[in-house]
């Protein structure tokens, strides 16, 4: 099997570990989580800080967390996001916040992108009436309560910290933090995917059009070559050759157009099961 | 230098010679009724020499019965006798050449028209796959879909787009062949027609050439006809074997093997050609 038809056989089973839908999700970085995440929990950093809310160095539930990001994704978006999406700018404001930097999947409102580092765990965004609540007060003190000012918080924040975020799902970070995965420095680019199932549709089907446009086409003529016998062999050899390719053709642009179709319903049903999952949560939380 | 312009350069330099000989030697774009047409000015040449021989035997009996009455019967017989073999002499000469424009050319009268009439609709499809290529190209483009999935579809893409592409360009580079194989049959068929017509003229100088003896003019017109023959298979060979046939067949073979993208089976996904 080729590395290509491995990737699209891995795709579902990415898609499927990935458990987010719509979007985009980070499926690669179980391996830098654990170092991250240990950091992120120094209890003495937020003491550091000395932010207000005294830098809680237990573990919070992980949901709880999700829902203080969630709660500043909600403002900043003011379209009640969901839960996980505030980044936060310092890893002690809990390891189970994620950032969202991407467009909320199709479905699931909120926009969760370009969250001011220093504003996660802002309780009580307004609007932020998604599945998370956002109204929860932020646990975590480094994350910029109320009344503190953003530029205070970056001060503060080691830049060594600073330079780690938790990257991760807008849709489900709750379960990806709680289980450790899905941290990245930030400085690097989110090592996800995004798609659109309808787009995948759509370009589905153009390949079935495409398929159809080549099968229009005619046998390719069986032509004597008269006196010449000599090239009457290869004539014909490059007529089957060429009645060959565009059966060829006809068959993989459809095996094409039936590969996205698949892939777009993959795609669609894990968001599906992403956002029903978040109720779920959710709904267990409150 | 394109087997099209071998053909040109060819069909055009025999026709410079021949013109030498035929100043109303015409364009070498020729089909099957030019030889026959040239066949047939051939035969009709070789009896106006076998005429003129007539006439000049008929003569010459009147004449000798004339002056020797006793010897009228006799010679008479000997110019029936003379007149009855050239006859079936040029008879036989000229239907060898038929026979063999018959054999060699006549079957394949239809086929540079009909080759022709294929390279349209081979370009037709050329075309036609044009128009896919551009949609192909188009779907290359996946819009935002990102991620190893969104790369592997355009990988799947970018070598579906480029074996369509190939096979596009062969289905033209086949068109292409099929207009040279028609040309080639024109061509051949032109310089057989003008070689027959290079010999019809030669027979007509024998009209108005030597009669000192009795159906010597015929006599030599039967040998340019067996010459003509013998031409007309010697130029056949020569367009059959030469360089223009090779470069056909030759290239016709390259086409397939020469493809790079599709070796064989078309593509699956983005997979190498196997």
């Amino acid at each position: 099997m080729s590395s290509d038809e491995e990737l699209w056989d891995q795709l579902a089973f990415r898609v499927t570990r990935s458990q987010v839908g719509g979007v985009r999700a980070e499926d690669d970085d179980l391996l830098a989580a654990a170092d991250l995440l240990e950091a992120s929990i120094n209890p003495h950093r937020g003491a550091q800080a000395g932010m207000a809310g005294g830098g809680s160095p237990g573990v919070m539930p992980p949901m709880m967390m999700g829902g203080a990001g969630g709660a500043a994704g909600g403002a900043a978006a003011s379209a009640g996001g969901l839960g996980a999406g505030g980044r936060l700018a310092d890893p002690a404001a809990g390891p189970l916040s994620v950032p969202a930097s991407a467009p909320a999947a199709a479905g699931v409102p909120g926009d969760a992108t370009a969250l001011p580092r220093q504003s996660g765990g802002a309780g009580g965004g307004a609007g932020a009436s998604g599945i998370s609540g956002g109204a929860e007060p932020a646990p975590l003190a480094s994350g910029g309560g109320p009344g503190v000012e953003p530029a205070a918080a970056a001060e503060v924040a080691p830049p060594v910290e600073q330079a780690s975020e938790v990257a991760g799902l807008a849709m489900v970070a709750g379960e990806t933090a709680a289980l450790g995965r899905a941290v990245a420095p930030a400085s690097e680019p989110l090592d996800g995917f995004e798609a659109d199932p309808t787009q995948l549709h759509g370009l589905g089907e153009r390949w079935s059009g495409l398929a159809e446009q080549v099968a229009g086409l005619s046998r390719h003529p069986e032509a004597g070559m008269g006196l010449f016998d000599d090239a009457q062999q290869a004539q014909h050899s490059l007529s089957q050759q060429l009645d060959s390719w565009r059966t060829g053709a006809v068959d993989e642009f459809e095996a094409m157009a039936e590969r996205l179709h698949v892939t777009a319903a993959q795609y669609g049903r894990v968001d599906d099961e992403g956002v029903a999952e978040l109720r779920r949560t959710e709904g267990l939380d409150a | 230098m394109t087997t099209r312009t071998l053909v040109m350069r060819l069909a055009q330099v025999q026709a410079s010679l021949l013109r030498q000989q035929d100043a109303n030697a015409t364009a070498p774009k020729a089909d099957f009724d030019a030889v026959r047409d040239a066949t047939w000015g051939l035969q009709r040449s070789a009896q106006r020499v076998l005429d003129a021989d007539l006439r000049q035997s008929r003569e010459a009996v009147a004449e000798i019965a004339r002056q020797h009455p006793e010897m009228q019967t006799i010679i008479g017989y000997l110019v029936a006798d003379g007149e009855r073999a050239a006859r079936a002499d040029l008879e036989e000469a000229v239907g060898e050449l038929r026979s063999a424009v018959n054999s060699r050319l006549n079957p394949h009268s239809p086929v540079p028209t009909r080759l022709e009439t294929q390279q349209g609709e081979v370009l037709a499809q050329a075309d036609h796959l044009d128009g896919a290529l551009r949609t192909a190209r188009e779907l290359q483009d996946c819009g935002t879909w990102q991620g190893e999935a969104a790369q592997a579809y355009r990988t799947s893409a970018d070598t579906q787009t480029r074996a369509l592409q190939e096979y596009a360009a062969v289905t033209r580079a086949s068109a292409e062949y099929l207009g040279q194989a028609a040309l080639l049959h024109r061509a051949t068929f032109f310089l057989c027609a003008e070689s027959l017509k290079a010999a019809a003229a030669q027979i007509d100088v024998l009209v108005a050439g030597d009669a000192g003896h009795l159906f010597a003019r015929t006599r030599r017109a039967i040998a340019q006809v067996n010459r003509a023959t013998s031409q007309l298979g010697r130029d056949l060979d020569e367009a059959l074997q030469g360089t223009p046939a090779l470069d056909l067949a030759r290239g016709l073979e390259d086409l397939v093997q020469g493809a790079e993208i599709l070796k064989g089976n078309w593509p699956q996904g983005g997979e190498p050609p196997k």
